[in-house]
């Protein structure tokens, strides 16, 4: 919080020259209740003035009996497609209210991708494979991005002005309020906390057959 | 109750034997039944922690059930439709795949959203904590009054998207099933709803009415065993629920758990009776071992008290072993003092013979077994002897002479001193004659007494019987009686004559009844009227006493009279005719003022000194005069102590008694006492008088002695007249009165009162009746 507060100050007094600047780079540090850097977070900013939307199209591979990324972020109208890489066939689906799909028992690529048009968190399981959980967040705006195992995330060219910022993470105690993000720097670092369950652990496949989880 | 030495014995046993018993038993008991309730608890522990352990294995795979319904991908695609009729008809579908009776979903958070039974939210509050993790929950549930096992598990899709419960019933059947683990009866109730309330219980339906009465108590303290006297079973409750409202209760029976406590009582019992049996016998068999040694001793002892001769009993080591020798001692000292007693008891310390005891003792079996002959040894005049030469002398004599008897030949069977100087001889045969001679004989020569030799006269009496004839007493008494009459002979030898003992029995016979005759009636007085010559007039009489005896018949006085001076008893008889003749003249005083009647007075009697006081008081009691008394002496009776009788009479004439000497002329007369003698009157004794007319000699002593008494002053009376033709003679003589037959016999009272009234009228014709 007081990291916060000195940023808004910094931030109301770059104001002037900020309205000069074409383009700046953001670097976010996000790091959990220990201060140990979180991976996985989900930030999006929405910008208030540009509301832009491009769709893109990404993968959530099936590789090893798991979801490849764990955590994925796209804007809405975006498609994914499920690569299997695995021998096994797999049964993706979600009953998550943003999107409910179901891809039956399939190897290789599915016939189609999946077009996610409806802003929200989709949680997606493997019927057969109960532990194989991958999470994609649909933003509405296009600056959605998650963290790497350094809990940072970098937007290098990004337009300055004032932003919404979201923050979620699949183990998150609880949903965060958006928080106003102004873009004055051309060179501009924030670093943001978010309580996590860290007992919680990225789903992995068992090392060997029945009867272990 | 426990007067025997074996009866305490035994009864000091068995009370110590019990005591040791009974606390033995308590002890053991107790502690058994404290080891027994610890198995007990320890068992209900394991069965409690079997029945969790039962319960969490149920549970665990309900949740395993309940898990894989879950993760079934129709019925979590169902649920992600989140149409309320389309869950429900998947929860009863899915329900029923696995027999649950009770489904229920929730949200993410807990809230209800739909059920099997219409639940209400109230219903599951408890569950929402658990709904806040991410794992399977179960609990156990009250719902309506019915009890649930729930499980309750998430829903992944693959977030958590809700979560399901299934509830199963805890019922009887589970009841089963666990006491098909554990063993024991086990019952579920709820600590609400009492009011009717049901158990669900394996127990039957008896047992189940007395429990419902245990609940406050056992709910009150869970985990803890309970006893309870009216129930039969020791019981373990145990909520289940986490707000402790439904309860399973373990039952354990008593019986189970008792037994072996109650199988040791038996085997304690059985073992303290035996033990009891086993004291009792041993005991008995101890008492025995001592009280039997005891008892013998006892009656040896006894026999030892009765002088038998007793066997003692063997002797043993041991105490009683000691008291054995002891009494065997004893019997041995008394023996030999008994002998000793019986040698100074039977002998006489003088002269070593056998003393009179010892005699009695002897001769009644010799008497009764053999004939013999019986000898009693009388030395003449011992206590002159005894006199002249000193009792030392004297003693030294009979010593002498016991020698002499102790060395006879033939020797006799025994010899003893009866007493002083009489000695009795017992010989196994009859003596002929020369051998009773020869032992008179062989006493004869002198004694030799310190140089000086001295002869004895010795009388023998001898008593020669034949077997079982006389009793010991009767054979002393007829050789002493023989021995009497020997030494009334001045010495030598006298047999025992036949009669002589009846004589000395009729006797013993008069002594012995005389006091009883006196006061009976047996003796009476009768009258023999004196005449007076001159005037022919009687005035006066002589009192003579009969004896009419029941056996003997008529006794005449002069033995009875003669036996009862002998035997001292003449006083009795003279007082008893002094208080009859007084007594009667005092009855005759008023016709026949002028009688006298006499009285014989006995030498005894003269020399009572209270006599004359006697006769007074008897004068004065019947208010008789004294001239109407007169008393008759004899002689012989003043001869006795003359100065003595003398004053005697002197007071007696002193009081105006008329005195009379009686048998005047057959006595030891001496003229020289006649003149002393304070006498009005003799008389002249019958001797003189019967033959008067035809003996000369007689008439002549008649005439001197009436003279001579006439000269001294003194009456003359003639007793004995039988005839007419005496008594001229007499009247020629000079006597002043008669008695005899001629005027009457002795005449009994009455007799005598009509006799002297005809003589009265015949009186003034005195020479008619004389001539007749």
């Amino acid at each position: 919080m007081k990291l916060a507060l000195i940023n808004s100050v910094l931030v109301m007094a770059m104001t002037l020259y900020a309205s000069q600047l074409k383009a700046a780079s953001l670097t976010l540090n996000i790091s959990n209740q220990q201060q140990q850097p979180l991976a996985d977070a989900v930030v999006e900013l929405r910008s208030l003035t540009n509301p832009e939307r491009k769709p893109q199209r990404i993968q959530v591979a099936q590789q090893q009996l798991t979801f490849v990324p764990f955590v994925s972020a796209i804007p809405a109208g975006s498609v994914v497609d499920f690569p299997n890489l695995d021998k096994t066939r797999h049964h993706v689906y979600s009953f998550s209210p943003a999107k409910q799909f179901e891809i039956q028992l399939y190897a290789d690529k599915p016939e189609a991708p999946i077009t996610f048009d409806t802003p929200g968190i989709i949680a997606v399981g493997c019927n057969i494979h109960d532990y194989m959980q991958a999470y994609i967040y649909v933003a509405e705006s296009s600056l959605v991005a998650v963290s790497d195992q350094t809990g940072q995330l970098i937007w290098p060219d990004i337009a300055p002005g004032s932003y919404q910022l979201f923050l979620w993470h699949p183990w998150q105690l609880e949903p965060r309020q958006p928080v106003a993000l102004d873009i004055v720097m051309p060179v501009q670092t924030a670093a943001y906390t978010l309580a996590v369950d860290l007992t919680q652990q990225k789903p992995q496949a068992p090392q060997r057959g029945f009867g272990s989880r | 109750m426990f007067k025997s030495l074996r009866s305490k014995w035994i009864s000091l046993l068995v009370v110590l034997l019990s005591l040791l018993m009974l606390l033995t038993g308590y002890a053991t008991l107790k502690s058994m039944r404290a080891n027994s309730m610890q198995q007990a608890e320890q068992s209900l522990d394991v069965a409690s922690k079997v029945f969790q352990q039962a319960l969490d294995a149920r549970a665990a795979q309900l949740t395993n059930s309940v898990s894989l319904l879950a993760a079934d991908f129709g019925f979590r695609q169902a649920i992600a439709t989140a149409e309320q009729a389309t869950i429900e008809s998947v929860l009863q579908n899915h329900g029923s795949r696995i027999d649950a009776q009770l489904a229920l979903l929730l949200s993410p958070q807990g809230e209800l959203l739909a059920s099997s039974d219409r639940l209400k939210a109230s219903d599951i509050r408890q569950l929402l904590p658990e709904t806040l993790g991410s794992n399977a929950v179960t609990d156990i549930l009250l719902i309506d009054g019915r009890a649930y096992q729930l499980v309750v598990v998430p829903v992944r899709a693959p977030v958590l998207i809700a979560w399901v419960g299934m509830g199963f019933l805890v019922d009887e059947p589970l009841a089963e099933q666990i006491k098909g683990i554990t063993g024991l009866d086990i019952s579920f109730t709820q600590l609400n709803n009492r009011a009717g309330q049901q158990l669900t219980s394996t127990l039957p339906a008896q047992t189940q009415r007395q429990l419902l009465d245990q609940l406050d108590n056992i709910m009150a303290y869970p985990d803890t065993t309970h006893f309870a006297d009216e129930f039969s079973f020791i019981t373990r409750g145990k909520p289940l629920d986490s707000e402790k409202q439904l309860w399973a209760l373990l039952h354990m029976p008593d019986d189970r758990w008792l037994a072996s406590y109650q199988q040791l009582r038996g085997q304690l019992v059985e073992i303290f009776a035996f033990g009891l049996l086993l004291a009792l016998i041993a005991a008995f068999m101890f008492a025995r071992s001592i009280s039997k040694p005891l008892s013998l001793l006892s009656s040896f002892a006894r026999d030892i008290g009765q002088g038998n001769a007793a066997v003692p009993p063997p002797v043993s080591q041991d105490e009683i072993g000691v008291l054995t020798s002891t009494l065997v001692n004893m019997q041995h000292s008394i023996a030999a003092r008994e002998l000793q007693l019986r040698q100074q008891a039977e002998h006489d310390a003088l002269t070593g013979l056998l003393n009179r005891h010892a005699v009695e003792q002897r001769l009644p079996a010799i008497l009764a077994a053999q004939p013999g002959t019986l000898l009693q040894l009388n030395i003449i005049q011992f206590k002159h002897i005894n006199d002249t030469l000193g009792l030392a002398n004297g003693d030294t004599l009979l010593q002498l002479l016991a020698q002499r008897l102790g060395h006879h030949q033939p020797a006799a069977a025994f010899c003893a001193r009866l007493n002083g100087d009489e000695f009795l001889m017992l010989f196994n045969e009859n003596l002929t004659e020369q051998q009773l001679v020869d032992l008179y004989n062989s006493l004869q020569p002198a004694y030799n007494i310190q140089n000086s030799l001295i002869n004895l006269k010795i009388a023998i009496g001898i008593y020669p019987f034949e077997p079982a004839q006389v009793s010991a007493s009767e054979a002393l008494r007829r050789v002493d009686l023989a021995q009497e009459n020997a030494s009334q002979a001045g010495g030598g030898i006298a047999f025992y004559q036949h009669g002589q003992d009846e004589t000395h029995q009729r006797e013993l016979t008069i002594i012995r009844d005389l006091p009883a005759a006196l006061s009976s009636g047996q003796l009476y007085v009768v009258y023999q009227p004196k005449v007076e010559l001159a005037s022919g007039q009687c005035h006066s009489a002589e009192a003579l006493i009969r004896w009419q005896h029941p056996q003997l018949g008529f006794i005449s006085p002069v033995e009875f009279i003669a036996t009862a001076e002998h035997s001292g008893n003449i006083s009795m008889i003279t007082q008893w005719m002094l208080q009859t003749v007084i007594k009667q003249l005092a009855a005759w005083q008023q016709d026949y003022p002028t009688l006298r009647v006499a009285v014989n007075l006995s030498a005894a009697d003269l020399l009572d000194q209270s006599l004359p006081v006697q006769i007074g008081n008897l004068l004065a009691q019947y208010q008789v005069p004294a001239t109407a008394l007169a008393l008759e002496v004899t002689e012989s009776a003043v001869m006795q102590d003359t100065s003595k009788v003398i004053a005697n009479l002197n007071t007696l004439k002193a009081m105006a008694i008329n005195l009379a000497i009686d048998d005047f002329g057959t006595g030891q007369s001496s003229l020289a006492y006649l003149k002393q003698l304070p006498v009005n009157e003799i008389k002249i004794d019958r001797a003189f008088v019967k033959d008067i007319e035809t003996n000369s000699n007689d008439a002549l002593i008649v005439n001197a002695t009436v003279k001579l008494a006439h000269g001294l002053g003194f009456k003359v009376t003639a007793e004995g007249l039988e005839n007419q033709a005496g008594l001229s003679y007499l009247q020629e003589s000079g006597c002043d009165t008669v008695q005899g037959y001629f005027f009457s016999k002795p005449l009994a009272t009455a007799d005598f009162s009509q006799w002297l009234t005809n003589f009265a009228a015949t009186a003034n014709n005195p020479a008619a009746e004389f001539s007749e």
